[in-house]
């Protein structure tokens, strides 16, 4: 693994820090927690820890209502904990990447509270203010479900601020550079401590212009342009820029710009699409989306995902897609929220493991790095009865006993219940079971993780999709410099017989990379294939 | 032994292995209908876009060996411009078009359409006529949302008529159909209809298929079927009309040899079943039928001398079909200034003609020729003197007539038995 793009090869583990093991029993997980369970990140074998938000705020909005960005939130631990978390990944070889919430702050904020303060006052134009609310009529809202406008109204300052998130998260104006300053020092603070990069919430909102959408503006470029040259100089290029920017793939790609932007972007319309392929059984969505996706420059890379901490969105489908993935998998109006299904991995498969392999299998084998959210390596279960998208934020489920190993607080005093029914709950699964269980999904997922590490065609490789005629079987070749991946997909549930044209790979031995088996060499007729039900292989074509 | 050679090729199998299990298959059996057979798949395609772009689908079309570019026509055809950006697939849609080989008719075309449905599992199958441009997206989805919602297992168009509109259907073969098997089902001939899984493992497995008439005549010998084996019957009102070239159009003798000689070879191989029918119950129609199209103008003159040229031809022949009273009515008909075939008259003379069939005592061809003159006199008759009575439905006569005389036949051939 090199250390500038290191990135492209790695496998990113998304967690948040209240969730994942509570060391003082106050209900709450916490950096001394997190760092006693390190080693269970480096057994699972990933590369690099995303860190949701953990700095002080009035979590309205589970911590991305900061509003205090250059310190840890006391339910968290100190400044020092964070510390010693941090030097333990890293003594490990696991990365750090922390959340930056730039485009809004909480109403908490000592910013917004003197901006609010009087119009005169130095802060105020830190914010977007207006007299009336007719400004950037147009602009879509995005939390659709609470709130009915981008303009709220503050009693403060008698007029009306800019938020296009939750009422109590103000934008700020990213016009001003007193702003882009203030953002800089906060990036500043972090990159001193030793984090390896960002996550960057929210990228496309930045700035706002009349007549516009107010989203993907060049203004906003500017603005990451300058960060990112900012961070090179001063840091030099092994730490990494991801945008979270929900976008199409054709408008993301100008995030990365030409290479001098962000490193990494989420593909979040790729996501969806894995669910939709295996519930039709079909590979057409996959397909479109993919040959959709732009290049980008050889040094990004996108982040690929089945879930993360948010509800599975919905925003990148159109509507006859949308309608299908809510009639198959939010059947129960309750999994729906915002314009997604709050449902974490096992539970929208309804615990089918051929599935959960099979999609994680496609998240580890597309052109991107694979981002998994905690515990669904173990198949964790979630909760739609919990309001917003709490329900896929619950206690990871570490044991069968008390509160899952996750805290000794009385369980009333947990931050969230943990799910406790029969088939996704902490008693059927937790860590330390499938520890045990060779045959367990973690272990399957350690495995698959160490096959991709033996591979720089996954992460880096070139990407060219195979057209078989069966259109249930999804199939493609990653090349990287010698190195030649093909990857095979059966999306249903049924076996399939495949034939595809393997003629430009005449003469090759097809080596299944799981087992070590060798298939029959690759000749000038089309190469048949059959396929178990959700199965896939990895082969690594040699010529000998 | 060398192998029978399939019904499917090799290229069908193939097609057909990568689409897989369907929901709803479309078929198109075609030769040489390049000039019509694009409105049609541009029909089901935006079915397939539309209503039913969750489902799997596929459009087959079997091909006798065109030469006029039917087959690419099938192929490339895309939806209407206006169309193209609201046209989302979820799925891949497959269309297949395949030739095939061997005799050429229609009922081989159809043998191939069904096994592949039965093959593919498919839940609804639909077969179309290649020239009936006026077919929307929606009377494709009508064809498949009955049998779809599980309301039906076999369904056939309903077209509207004015009551001079198609004579050979609404003068002979419906009231045939209706009074033989006990439904009153409009077309029962037409060349389009929709199935269920149900219905055409059923039908495949049926006897019909060994009979040199299936070739013209499979639409006929799949309607009996489905009409005796208990299969639950719907119709859909539909503009789309199948189209029959000017230069294809076959004589009127031919005509009779394979509409009318193919009903009456169908009921006498099926009299077993329908004997015991009585009576005769409505089919259930979804939806409201279209505006009719003018009524073709008919030369009923003509029909008329015809009808007594040919009658003096046929004499021989028809002494020895029909009992003596029956003949002198029929000569006192046909005599007339005023020829009148009357209903009973007319009902009376098809039911001999079938039971000439079912004993076995004359061939089915000879008794289409027998009927072909009669049959231009019955037109006139309906013509000139009922269509002017302005009855509500004059075509209700007619069947009442069709089945008083079923059970007389019914009743002289037990006679017999005994």
């Amino acid at each position: 693994m090199t250390t500038d793009d290191w990135y492209k090869d790695a496998v990113f583990y998304e967690l948040h820090v209240k969730a994942f093991a509570d060391s003082n029993g106050d209900g709450v997980g916490d950096f001394p927690g997190l760092t006693q369970r390190i080693d269970y990140l480096s057994e699972v074998g990933i590369d690099c820890i995303w860190l949701l938000p953990m700095y002080p705020s009035p979590l309205k909005d589970d911590g991305y209502d900061i509003s205090d960005y250059t310190a840890i939130h006391p339910s968290y631990g100190t400044l020092d904990d964070f510390r010693r978390f941090l030097s333990s990944a890293h003594e490990r070889g696991i990365r750090v990447i922390t959340e930056l919430v730039l485009n809004h702050t909480s109403d908490q904020h000592a910013w917004f509270i003197e901006a609010r303060s009087s119009r005169d006052n130095p802060k105020r134009d830190y914010y977007v203010w207006s007299d009336t609310d007719d400004k950037y009529r147009d602009v879509r809202v995005i939390f659709c479900d609470t709130e009915t406008s981008n303009w709220a109204w503050d009693p403060v300052s008698k007029s009306y601020y800019w938020h296009r998130f939750f009422r109590h998260q103000p934008d700020l104006n990213y016009d001003n550079p007193a702003v882009r300053e203030e953002i800089w020092r906060v990036m500043q603070f972090w990159l001193a401590e030793g984090v390896d990069g960002f996550r960057v919430d929210a990228v496309p909102y930045l700035v706002e212009r009349e007549g516009t959408s107010c989203e993907n503006l060049p203004e906003t470029h500017g603005v990451f342009r300058e960060l990112r040259a900012r961070l090179e100089s001063e840091y030099g290029s092994g730490r990494v820029l991801l945008a979270e920017a929900n976008m199409w793939p054709e408008d993301v790609r100008a995030y990365f710009g030409a290479g001098d932007e962000f490193h990494m972007a989420f593909n979040f319309p790729l996501m969806p699409r894995m669910f939709m392929a295996v519930q039709l059984e079909d590979r057409k969505p996959l397909v479109d989306i993919l040959e959709r996706t732009p290049e980008i420059p050889t040094n990004c890379q996108w982040g690929i995902f089945l879930r993360n901490h948010d509800e599975l969105t919905l925003e990148m489908v159109n509507d006859i897609e949308r309608n299908y993935m809510l009639d198959t998998y939010a059947l129960d109006v309750r999994a729906r929220v915002n314009v997604g299904i709050r449902r974490r991995l096992a539970p929208l498969l309804e615990g089918n493991r051929r599935r959960i392999e099979l999609l994680t299998s496609l998240v580890m084998s597309l052109p991107g790095s694979p981002f998994l959210y905690y515990g669904d390596e173990i198949g964790m279960g979630d909760n739609m009865y919990l309001g917003d998208r709490n329900g896929v934020r619950t206690p990871m489920q570490w044991s069968g006993g008390f509160n899952a190993g996750f805290s000794q607080a009385d369980p009333e005093q947990l931050y969230l219940p943990v799910i406790a029914n029969p088939v996704f709950g902490y008693q059927a699964v937790n860590v330390a079971a499938q520890r045990r269980s060779p045959s367990s999904l973690l272990h399957w997922t350690q495995r698959i993780i160490r096959v991709r590490r033996g591979s720089s065609a996954l992460g880096r490789g070139d990407f060219k999709l195979l057209e078989p005629q069966n259109h249930r079987v999804l199939a493609f070749i990653r090349q990287h410099e010698s190195e030649t991946i093909l990857a095979v997909f059966n999306l249903a549930a049924s076996a399939q017989a495949v034939g595809l044209d393997l003629s430009p790979f005449d003469g090759a031995i097809p080596i299944e990379m799981f087992g070590g088996s060798i298939f029959p060499r690759v000749g000038r007729a089309v190469y048949q294939l059959s396929l178990g039900p959700h199965g896939f292989y990895w082969f690594r074509l040699r010529w000998v | 032994m060398p192998p029978k050679p399939s019904l499917l090729s090799d290229e069908l199998l193939e097609d057909l292995i990568a689409a897989g299990e369907v929901d709803i298959l479309v078929g198109l059996p075609t030769h040489n209908h390049a000039a019509s057979v694009a409105a049609v798949v541009r029909a089901v395609v935006s079915a397939f876009a539309g209503p039913f772009v969750r489902e799997r689908t596929v459009l087959l079309n079997v091909d006798a060996g065109s030469t006029d570019g039917t087959r690419e026509a099938v192929q490339s055809t895309m939806p209407p411009a206006e169309l193209v950006s609201a046209q989302y697939t979820l799925r891949t849609m497959h269309r297949i078009s395949v030739p095939y080989h061997g005799i050429p008719g229609r009922g081989t075309a159809l043998r191939i359409l069904l096994t592949a449905a039965e093959l593919l599992r498919s839940r609804v199958v639909v077969v179309l006529d290649p020239t009936t441009s006026a077919i929307s997206a929606q009377d494709v989805a009508n064809f498949v949302d009955a049998v779809r919602r599980g309301e039906a297992d076999y369904v056939k168009p309903a077209l509207a008529r004015t009551f001079a509109d198609g004579p050979l259907v609404t003068q002979l073969v419906r009231p045939l159909f209706r009074a033989a098997y006990g439904f009153r089902l409009l077309e029962p001939i037409d060349t389009q209809f929709a199935g269920s899984q149900r219905f055409i493992s059923g039908a495949l497995a049926a006897e019909f298929w060994k009979s040199e008439r299936t070739e013209t005549g499979i639409d006929t010998f799949l309607t009996a079927y489905a009409l005796q084996s208990g299969a639950r019957l719907t119709q859909v009102p539909t503009a789309a009309r199948a189209r029959v070239d000017v230069e294809r159009r076959p004589n009127i003798a031919e005509v009779f040899r394979q509409v009318v000689g193919t009903a009456i070879a169908c009921l006498a191989q099926t009299y077993p079943a329908w004997r015991q029918v009585n009576g005769s119950r409505p089919v259930a129609l979804i939806g409201a039928l279209p505006e009719a199209e003018p009524p073709p103008q008919f030369d009923s003159t003509a029909f008329a001398d015809a009808c007594r040229d040919g009658v003096e031809a046929l004499t021989p022949l028809l002494a020895n079909l029909l009992e003596a009273s029956l003949m002198q009515r029929l000569r006192t008909a046909t005599h007339a200034p005023r020829l009148n075939l009357d209903p009973t008259l007319w009902a009376e003379i098809v039911f001999r003609c079938v039971e000439a069939a079912v004993i076995g005592s004359a061939p089915a061809n000879e008794l289409a020729q027998i009927l072909e003159p009669l049959y231009l006199g019955r037109v006139a008759t309906f013509l000139q003197h009922e269509l002017a009575l302005d009855a509500a439905d004059p075509l209700e006569t007619l069947a009442v007539a069709f089945e008083a005389q079923k059970l007389a036949l019914v009743t002289r051939l037990e006679g017999r038995e005994k």
